[in-house]
C-alpha cells in the first residue's frame, strides 16, 4: 500500500486506541458494575494512558525516521473534517443512549437501580473512545477509497 | 468511489514538462505525492487553489489541465 505520512499516522492512532480499549474496558466495566471504586481502576487507567503515549511516540518516531514527516495537505484536512463530523454524531448518539439508560433505570419500576456516577463516567469514556474509533476508521476508509 | 467529474491531463502534461515526477509536482504544489496520485486518477477533486497551482507548476493554462465533465 502506498500510504502518506498522515495516513500512517492515523493507522498508528487506531492501533493505540484499539490496544488501550482492549486493555481497559473489559477490565474496568465489570469491575465498576460490581461495586468497584475509582481507586481500584486508577492503576489500570494510568497504565493505559502510558501505553497510548508510548505507542504513539514510538510508532510516529519510526514512520518519521523511515519516510520523513510530512505536514497535512488539503486532502488530509478534508478527510479529517469529514471524519470529525461523523465522530460528532457517534458521540451524540452515545450520550443520548447513556442518558436514556440512566433515565430508564431511575424511573421505570422494577428496573435495576440507576448506575453509579463512576459507571456513568466510564460509559462516557467508552462513548468518547467509540467516537474516536469511528473518526479514525472513517479517515482510513476515505484514504483507501480515494487512494 | 466513483471518479470525480473534474477531468485532467496532468499525467500527460507532466511527461510533456520534462518528465516531471509526481513527487516533483507535489513539492511544487505543496501537497503530498498521494494527493497528486488521487487527482491524476480523478478520484479526488483538488481545491481551486491547488488546481491553479498545478496549472502554474505545469506552465499551462488552467483549461489545458482541467476540464469538467458535464455529461449526465
Amino acid at each position: 500500500m502506498d500510504l502518506s505520512f498522515q495516513e500512517k499516522s492515523v493507522w498508528g492512532s487506531l492501533l493505540a486506541i484499539v490496544v488501550s480499549s482492549w486493555l481497559f474496558y473489559p477490565h474496568a466495566l465489570p469491575h465498576i458494575a460490581n461495586g468497584g471504586t475509582f481507586l481500584d481502576i486508577l492503576p489500570r487507567l494510568i497504565f493505559v494512558v502510558v501505553v497510548i503515549i508510548v505507542i504513539e511516540i514510538v510508532y510516529h518516531s519510526i514512520i518519521a525516521a523511515r519516510s520523513g514527516a510530512e505536514s497535512s495537505d488539503e486532502r488530509d484536512k478534508e478527510f479529517n473534517l469529514k471524519a470529525e463530523r461523523l465522530s460528532g454524531y457517534v458521540l451524540a448518539i452515545g450520550i443520548v443512549l447513556i442518558t436514556a439508560h440512566i433515565i430508564i433505570r431511575s424511573t421505570v419500576a422494577g428496573a435495576p437501580s440507576a448506575p453509579s456516577s463512576l459507571l456513568v463516567s466510564v460509559y462516557l469514556m467508552l462513548a468518547l473512545t467509540v467516537s474516536e474509533l469511528s473518526k479514525l476508521v472513517t479517515q482510513i476508509w476515505y484514504y483507501r477509497v480515494e487512494a | 468511489m466513483a471518479k470525480t467529474r473534474v477531468k485532467n491531463n496532468i499525467r500527460k502534461l507532466r511527461f510533456a514538462h520534462g518528465e516531471m515526477t509526481q513527487q516533483q509536482l507535489a513539492d511544487e504544489v505543496g501537497v503530498t505525492r498521494q494527493t497528486i496520485v488521487a487527482i491524476e486518477k480523478e478520484k479526488y477533486s483538488p481545491s481551486l487553489d491547488a488546481a491553479f497551482r498545478i496549472a502554474i507548476a505545469l506552465d499551462e493554462p488552467f483549461a489545458m489541465v482541467f476540464s469538467y465533465d458535464t455529461a449526465e
